[in-house]
């Protein structure tokens, strides 16, 4: 979307460091590209995709910058993503914003490239950045990862710092790295965690974080006595005939290296799952449904995000929807308006309706989905004939299964693991327990060395222009 | 001494795919798989497709190229592979007449 023209300049100051024997740490001289919604000080701006926000000044750089940038790293620019977050409208083209363009997935350029964080995921998969920084509300790191061959890891909400991001959910969003090795985005994963007085979630008690989560990457042998669950009902056993035997071949190799796979459910799997096994976070009744949460706590934190900026005529959430208004050749407020946003901004038009209003219906919604993922969700499905298994193992290209961890606020990782018969890629997925990043850093890795090597993209279709990208 | 017999020979030649297979260089069939206006260049010879951050790390120490050489390299990188840019006829003409590749071993 943009880069950064104080690149070479940085690169420059380091190599003097390096040449003076100085070392930052491993991010030393590393360049890393950053999802547009993630505050960076000028000259590099930062707008969530929309034009809206052109020129508007962030108080401070991101919490997660300015760790990234005291570590060495050098901030190379802001990827292209789904227009704020795909808070904006319930149809998009994924990975589609105004300001970025269009998004393509590199294994074939009319495809989905999935959302939001999707130009992260895709500038490391095609080779562009070593590692990158995406966010995630629900799925926004887990379906990029798995559908551009790369690794993902979403933490748990508290680990990383949402200050200077461009909020969705309160409750929900976290932020993490993209890579194309487990323990590259372990090194990056050290680097952004932290405490941050200016975010609530990582001042939590009980809170833990690995002192070096990349000393978790290990190899193979790791699987040893390893006992993981399999995810069935709803999950598994909606996945594509293709993707699963790809999924086989790997679980008979996890097995022979001395493993043990068992199904195990999220008992809330009924309540929380779309019997169709879509993606769904209107399910259910209002007091029960994920966008309740999101929409309630987005109004108020998009405001307070807002009221922080300098140099730009939008101070509120109505601003933004009243600007897509003024401007529909490339903002797309209606349906029909603009290929990208098939259903314009209804999305943004539910969360002004709701006003921000935090009463019983959302502490109901909230309280439910808290309990329905965390306790009957992951936890549950963790506890296997009353033993702690070592994680849940999933294939979950639908990101039907992703949406339990992410309403519980718990930490998925992904990694790339073969092509489906498209030659389109597939990942497969691991969850635990909040703050347990360290055991899904460890199987994982595990998981990547038995693997030996992600897909490369092919760059198939690469004249595509197509908007929306093909999703099916 | 063993005999030298016809079917030890077929035997042995049905494996003559198997290690030329062998010998070929991925790094090599992957490049030549890819439209030439994606391919990753090397910088001051060294392949860079699926570096790793030790691997960026150990390049740096040893002076094989500058932190800015490597900023620069991923600076091009983002021009090539930004659509706006892919689009333009020369590009999409290098793209027509590219032939397969080949490196040498360093």
């Amino acid at each position: 979307m943009e880069v950064n023209p104080r690149a070479l300049d940085i690169a420059k100051t380091l190599d003097r460091e390096r040449e003076r024997g100085k070392s930052r740490g491993p991010l030393h001289g590393i360049p890393i590209l950053i999802k547009d919604n993630i505050a960076t000080l000028p000259p590099m701006q930062t707008t969530a995709g929309s034009w809206s926000l052109l020129g508007a000044i962030s108080p401070r750089n991101a919490f997660i910058i300015q760790k990234l940038e005291d570590a060495g790293a050098i901030v190379l620019g802001k990827t292209g993503m789904s227009e704020w977050a795909s808070l904006r409208s319930r149809w998009h083209s994924d990975g589609y914003s105004a300001r970025g363009g269009q998004v393509r997935n590199p294994f074939d350029l009319s495809r989905n490239p999935y959302g939001s964080s999707g130009g992260s995921a895709v500038s490391v998969s095609a080779n562009v950045v070593p590692v990158s920084i995406g966010t995630e509300t629900d799925g926004s790191i887990s379906g990029p990862a798995v559908i551009n061959s790369v690794v993902g890891i979403k933490p748990t909400t508290g680990i990383t710092s949402r200050a200077g991001v461009i909020p969705s959910s309160t409750t929900q969003d976290t932020i993490g790295p993209f890579a194309r090795t487990i323990k590259d985005a372990a090194i990056v994963l050290d680097v952004i965690k932290g405490v941050d007085r200016r975010d609530n979630a990582t001042t939590v008690k009980g809170r833990k974080e690995e002192k070096s989560y990349a000393s978790f990457a290990t190899g193979k042998k790791a699987l040893k006595g390893a006992k993981l669950g399999l995810v069935t009902k709803r999950c598994y056993e909606y996945q594509k005939p293709d993707h699963k035997l790809v999924a086989e071949v790997l679980f008979a190799k996890i097995r022979s290296e001395g493993a043990e796979i068992v199904n195990v459910d999220f008992p809330s799997a009924e309540t929380r799952l779309r019997e169709d096994g879509w993606w769904d976070w209107e399910l259910g009744p209002v007091d029960q449904q994920e966008f309740t949460v999101v929409k309630a706590e987005a109004y108020g934190a998009m405001n307070d995000y807002l009221s922080e900026l300098t140099n730009t005529p939008i101070k509120t959430f109505e601003d933004i929807v009243q600007f897509n208004k003024d401007n529909a050749g490339t903002e797309g407020p209606n349906p029909g308006d603009h290929p990208g946003f098939i259903t314009g901004q209804d999305l943004f038009e539910d969360i002004i309706a709701w006003g921000g209003v935090k009463n019983e219906t959302y502490w109901k919604a909230k309280e439910y989905i808290r309990h329905q993922t965390q306790d009957l969700g992951v936890d549950a499905a963790l506890t296997y004939r009353g033993k702690k298994l070592d994680a849940l193992i999933l294939l979950d290209m639908s990101l039907t299964c992703q949406q339990i961890p992410a309403q519980a606020g718990y930490p998925t990782i992904h990694l790339p693991v073969g092509i489906d018969d498209r030659g389109m890629p597939i990942g497969i997925s691991l969850f635990q327990t909040k703050w347990e990043e360290g055991e899904l850093i460890r199987l994982a890795s595990a998981i990547e060395d038995l693997v030996g090597g992600r897909p490369k993209p092919k760059f198939n279709s690469f004249l595509s222009k197509n908007i929306p990208t093909k999703s099916d | 001494m063993a005999k030298i017999t016809l079917r030890g020979v077929l035997a042995l030649a049905s494996l003559l795919p198997l290690v030329l297979a062998a010998s070929r260089d991925p790094h090599v069939d992957y490049r030549n798989s890819i439209p030439a206006p994606f391919r990753n260049p090397t910088l001051n010879g060294v392949v860079l497709e699926e570096v790793t951050i030790d691997q960026l790390q150990s390049y740096f120490k040893k002076g094989t190229f500058t932190i800015q050489q490597y900023v620069s390299y991923c600076l091009e990188r983002i021009q090539a592979v930004s659509s706006r840019d892919r689009t333009s006829l020369a590009r999409i003409a290098v793209l027509i007449s590219a032939r397969p590749i080949h490196i040498s071993s360093p």
